[in-house]
């Protein structure tokens, strides 16, 4: 549903923000875009949802190239930003009346979206009266109001409470499982491992890593187990391999005569991989 | 045509709950106020003439007898000087001894009007030709039984500049708040992802200012001149001017981060375009700098859209001109707001 090859774009024409990516993303979906702030995260989201021209390379979404992106493929996109941009003195339900007058194509009832998005009771309050969360879910409504092909997210869950964000993360799986291609980018590796199917770090322009949250905490992480357990002379850890025959006699023995208190295996977060491939960080 | 349905009627939701139509009531309510109130019937605005006559002829106590404003005559010449000098609005004339006819010199301060010097000119030249050289009249004056006009009381002459000056002023301000306003929530992020065009995003807030404008209009024309009016010919010409001003304050707008940075240069702009203002009120005032301003013919195509005072063809002058810049400036406009860096 999208393709990117060799992307580059530049504000100032001297350093490259994007420079020279390329991944594809299939039907039904969701591709988690990793990075730091000024990583080219958000450029490259802004070239794919039209808002940036785009300079080299050649980007497909839904089959239509963006250098001449049509009206097909405005109808066909929908976009979470990650800054509240609603109109504030309009209600709820107005701001999604108004966002469902710009398509050609059949909308959705602003009214069905509100109850989705739990917002039944505010639709006819003003935006300025929402909350963050209430906001940001109203964000998600809005995005939904042409039925999109592709979602484009901004950190969808933040500002959301736990009940919320794990309605939103329900919403957002029952996408994928109706074919929606879903493109989220996130400072969140915990929502990205929990929801994305492949994530992709980008660090300076550059993609540095590509593939499931699972191969990558595998390729990266320590193939190791942790075990704290406690006997008569106080609380032991042991830190031991999944490869090496003694120490998995070693585990098993443990497990067998100790009292196990907390046993993790030792793979590596998706944070862990990106500050051990780019050297910084992903706030 | 439905996007541009719904993008006006969120406009025009949005500028009601931004208290924007409160505020053009307010103004209405307090111009016509002062038009009922405060503003005199009568006014005059003739210059003080002062004059000074060597000649021992008596020839400018003869030709401004029948002036019925301020005169003073003088000792001499350099006195009348010294008072052109002083104050701002006068002139002066001075009469030397001369054969066969006196010399009559004219002293102008220079906001005359070029027509009104000639005039003055003329008039003096053939005054002293009959007087000294006992020249026949060769003129006629007759009565062509034209079209005629009365001319309105002062308060209610001022309505037609009032109008304007507040569409003009004050649709520019909202116009520019609007646009502040959405940059600062990135609202118009959110149309960009949409099939929406650039030009109906513009129109839009254009059409929205214009029923403001036209409101405005007819809350101030309505109640101080009745059915009088040319009702059609006065609301063409207001909206094409709500446009004008609209467009203007859009492509200014775009060039500026909030409002209080957006102030000083409008002030600027809209000084000059009301400028006409005061040729409207004192119409021998008129130089050149003032007529070049497309706001000039506007002004008083709404004066004779609402009185039926002065030049007939002034109305399509003055709609004609408008229309061409108000599609060059929305060509502008469109053009300044495809710059996708002004809103990423």
């Amino acid at each position: 549903m999208i393709k990117v090859e060799h992307l580059i774009h530049s504000y100032d024409g001297k350093t490259n923000a994007v420079d020279g990516i390329d991944f594809a993303v299939e039907r039904g979906e969701i591709f988690g875009f990793l990075g730091p702030n000024g990583a080219g995260k958000s450029t490259t989201q802004n070239i794919l949802t039209g808002l940036l021209r785009l300079q080299k390379g050649h980007v497909t979404v839904g089959g239509i190239d963006l250098r001449k992106p049509t009206d097909r493929f405005y109808n066909l996109i929908g976009v979470c930003f990650e800054k509240p941009n609603l109109y504030k003195k309009l209600t709820g339900q107005e701001n999604l009346n108004y966002h469902a007058g710009m398509y050609t194509v059949p909308t959705r009832d602003p009214k069905e979206l509100l109850a989705l998005a739990g917002l039944s009771h505010a639709g006819s309050k003003k935006v300025e009266a929402y909350s963050k969360g209430m906001t940001q879910r109203l964000m998600l409504a809005r995005s939904m109001i042409n039925s999109p092909q592709i979602w484009f997210l901004d950190e969808p869950l933040s500002g959301l409470d736990p009940k919320s964000s794990m309605d939103m993360k329900e919403l957002i799986r029952h996408k994928r499982r109706e074919g929606v291609t879903i493109f989220m980018t996130t400072h969140n590796m915990f929502v990205a491992e929990e929801l994305c199917d492949r994530v992709g770090f980008i660090n300076q322009g550059k993609i540095v890593a590509l593939d499931t949250p699972r191969n990558l905490k595998l390729e990266y992480g320590q193939h190791l187990v942790r075990v704290e357990y406690r006997n008569a002379d106080g609380l032991h850890t042991e830190n031991l391999s999944l490869d090496q025959p003694g120490d998995k006699q070693k585990l098993q023995q443990i497990i067998s005569t100790e009292n196990v208190e907390t046993i993790h295996s030792q793979e590596a977060t998706l944070e862990q991989i990106f500050i051990r491939l780019t050297g910084r960080g992903l706030q | 045509m439905k996007r541009l349905g719904a993008l006006t009627a969120r406009e025009l939701k949005t500028a009601v709950r931004n208290s924007f139509f409160a505020v053009m009531v307010l103004l209405a309510v307090i111009c016509l106020a002062a038009v009922f109130w405060m503003l005199p019937e009568e006014i005059k605005f003739d210059p003080r003439i002062y004059y000074s006559d060597q000649s021992g002829s008596g020839v400018l106590d003869e030709m401004l007898g029948d002036f019925t404003g301020f005169k003073e005559k003088l000792g001499d010449e350099q006195e009348v000087y010294q008072r052109l000098q002083e104050e701002n609005y006068a002139w002066g004339t001075v009469a030397r001894p001369g054969e066969p006819v006196p010399r009559v010199d004219l002293l102008f301060q220079g906001w005359e009007d070029e027509k009104m010097k000639k005039m003055m000119v003329s008039a003096t030249q053939d005054k002293l030709a009959r007087t000294f050289l006992g020249t026949d009249d060769t003129y006629l004056t007759k009565e062509i039984g034209g079209k005629s006009v009365e001319w309105p009381p002062f308060n209610i002459f001022l309505v037609p500049l009032l109008v304007f000056s507040e569409v003009f002023m004050v649709g520019m301000f909202f116009i520019a708040a609007l646009l502040l306003i959405e940059r600062e929530e990135g609202t118009f992020k959110a149309f960009l992802v949409t099939p929406g065009r650039i030009w109906e995003y513009l129109l839009s807030k254009v059409l929205a200012m214009a029923v403001i404008a036209i409101v405005f209009t007819l809350l101030m024309v309505v109640p101080t001149l009745g059915a009088g009016p040319d009702y059609p010919r006065l609301l063409v010409l207001i909206t094409l001017t709500s446009v004008f001003t609209s467009l203007l304050g859009v492509l200014l707008a775009s060039y500026f981060r909030n409002l209080s940075q957006f102030l000083f240069p409008v002030v600027l702009l809209m000084g000059l375009f009301t400028l006409p203002g005061a040729s409207y009120i004192f119409p021998s005032f008129a130089p050149e700098f003032i007529r070049v301003l497309p706001t000039y013919d506007m002004i008083f195509g709404l004066r004779q859209a609402v009185f039926g005072l002065g030049e007939v063809n002034i109305f399509g002058r003055a709609a004609l001109m408008f229309l061409v810049l108000d599609v060059l400036l929305l060509y502008l406009a469109k053009r300044r707001f495809s710059r996708q860096e002004l809103w990423i």
